[in-house]
């Protein structure tokens, strides 16, 4: 009975980030950068449950995700599934709330966003005259800085206690 | 053995698991154009279109639209009629061929408003509050009144999904709207580029580009943006060059669809393939 409490929780609060992700992300979007809300909700599962949540919930995300923004199908759903199963190696029964808490949080979802972006720019943009490391320089590191960025001003206004975290 | 086995499998049911998942997306990108998936694309598209939908409508109850929307109308429909009037200007030899164009003009306009953006590496994609209910079509282009913003790839009976030209799936053929120079624009690496552009080309920074009666998706002139730089020039045997999109697809909230699924056919073989796949 826990468990679907908590997948009905998981998908209130990925309700959330898919509305932030569509309706906020174009108003703070820098040029054409953009954070990624929906990486930071899967890096968010990975650590605070381990690779198969991780995985299972960026290949979902990822999913619906494409099924919807009309990209190409299964491109976000590979890159976020490789993302949230990185980001399982993170996972520590005791101490996940608090890398949750702290900013080595916010270096997890530098790295998971670096893959992320990296593997999505891989299927999306890569053609022969696109060379890969100017490719992943150009399309990866710059929204995976800002949603880390992102992530950063989250740790400052996440509740103290770590009772009130979804697990 | 069995049993080894047993142990070695839920040791590593994380590996299996991503392997199955990674597997699986990768079969997604290989069937993504069929026929049944799209099926399955259009109905999710049209369950967050309709949650979308009811959502503005709510918040859009106690915002007069309708003025802005003819304003915003009049506008687009003078671009529309100033790139015709830009294309009378050009010498003789180019103005007869202009005369086989159509008249952009007459065109059907429907105006629409963004719903949703979907921001992904450097591309946008958008839905609009107007779908098949009001007419509209898979392969209609969609603009403003600075020029092209989009072509529809998908439509439900009240919204539709607009691949914009911030898009690595969208390739225009495309031409400086003073010469005969035709090129491709494509996004790539987060710049609007126009690609295969013949060196004896003719193009200056600030050049208007405009969309190409060679091409069989938007064949009537439509500008698309502003020459920003040329990539080396001294190097190759084409000339690539830089735009400055004419839309900032980024930030628009107001468009309006053509209601014309361009149509261009050789030997009675339909060369637009949003039509063939109507």
């Amino acid at each position: 009975m826990n468990k679907y409490k908590s997948i009905l929780k998981y998908f209130l609060v990925f309700s959330v980030f898919i509305s932030l992700q569509t309706v906020l992300v174009p108003l703070i979007s820098v040029g054409s950068f953009s954070p990624d809300f929906l990486l930071i909700f899967v890096v968010y599962l990975g650590v605070m449950r381990g690779h198969i949540w991780g995985s299972t919930a960026g290949f979902i995300t990822g999913l619906l995700f494409d099924l919807i923004s009309g990209y190409l199908l299964g491109s976000s759903a590979f890159s976020k599934t490789l993302s949230g199963f990185v980001a399982g190696y993170f996972y520590n029964e005791i101490k996940s709330v608090q890398i949750i808490k702290s900013v080595s949080f916010v270096l997890i979802v530098f790295l998971c966003s670096l893959i992320n972006f990296s593997a999505f720019a891989v299927f999306t943009g890569f053609d022969s005259v696109s060379s890969l490391p100017v490719l992943l320089f150009d399309q990866a590191l710059p929204p995976a800085v800002y949603t880390s960025l992102i992530t950063l001003i989250y740790i400052f206004i996440v509740p103290k206690s770590s009772g009130d975290y979804i697990k | 053995m069995i049993e080894f086995a047993k142990k070695l499998f839920l040791s590593l049911k994380h590996y299996f698991l991503l392997l199955f998942l990674l597997l699986a997306a990768s079969f997604l990108m290989s069937v993504s154009e069929m026929q049944g998936v799209q099926g399955v694309r259009k109905l999710a598209f049209a369950s967050y279109s309709f949650f979308t939908n009811s959502l503005l409508s709510v918040t859009n109850f106690f915002i007069p639209t309708s003025e802005i929307e003819s304003i915003k109308l009049k506008n687009a429909e003078l671009m529309l009629e100033n790139n015709k009037l830009r294309e009378l200007i050009v010498q003789n030899e180019e103005l007869k061929s202009l005369l086989g164009f159509k008249d952009t003009t007459s065109f059907d306009l429907e105006p629409a408003y963004v719903t949703s953006r979907f921001l992904s590496n450097e591309q946008v994609n958008f839905t609009i509050n107007k779908g098949a209910g009001s007419g509209l079509k898979i392969g209609m282009p969609v603009i403003t009144g600075k020029g092209l913003a989009g072509i529809i790839t998908e439509v439900t009976s009240y919204s539709s999904n607009v691949q914009t030209i911030k898009n690595y799936d969208l390739k225009l053929v495309v031409r400086n709207d003073k010469g005969k120079y035709s090129g491709i624009m494509k996004w790539t690496n987060g710049k609007l580029l126009v690609k295969n552009l013949p060196k004896t080309a003719q193009i200056e920074r600030g050049d208007r580009i405009i969309t190409s009666p060679e091409s069989s998706i938007v064949g009537f002139p439509v500008a698309v943006g502003y020459v920003k730089e040329i990539i080396d020039p001294e190097k190759g045997m084409f000339n690539d060059i830089v735009l400055i999109p004419a839309v900032d697809v980024d930030r628009i909230d107001y468009v309006f669809v053509i209601k014309h699924v361009y149509s261009k056919q050789r030997g009675g073989f339909e060369l637009n393939y949003y039509n063939r796949n109507e």
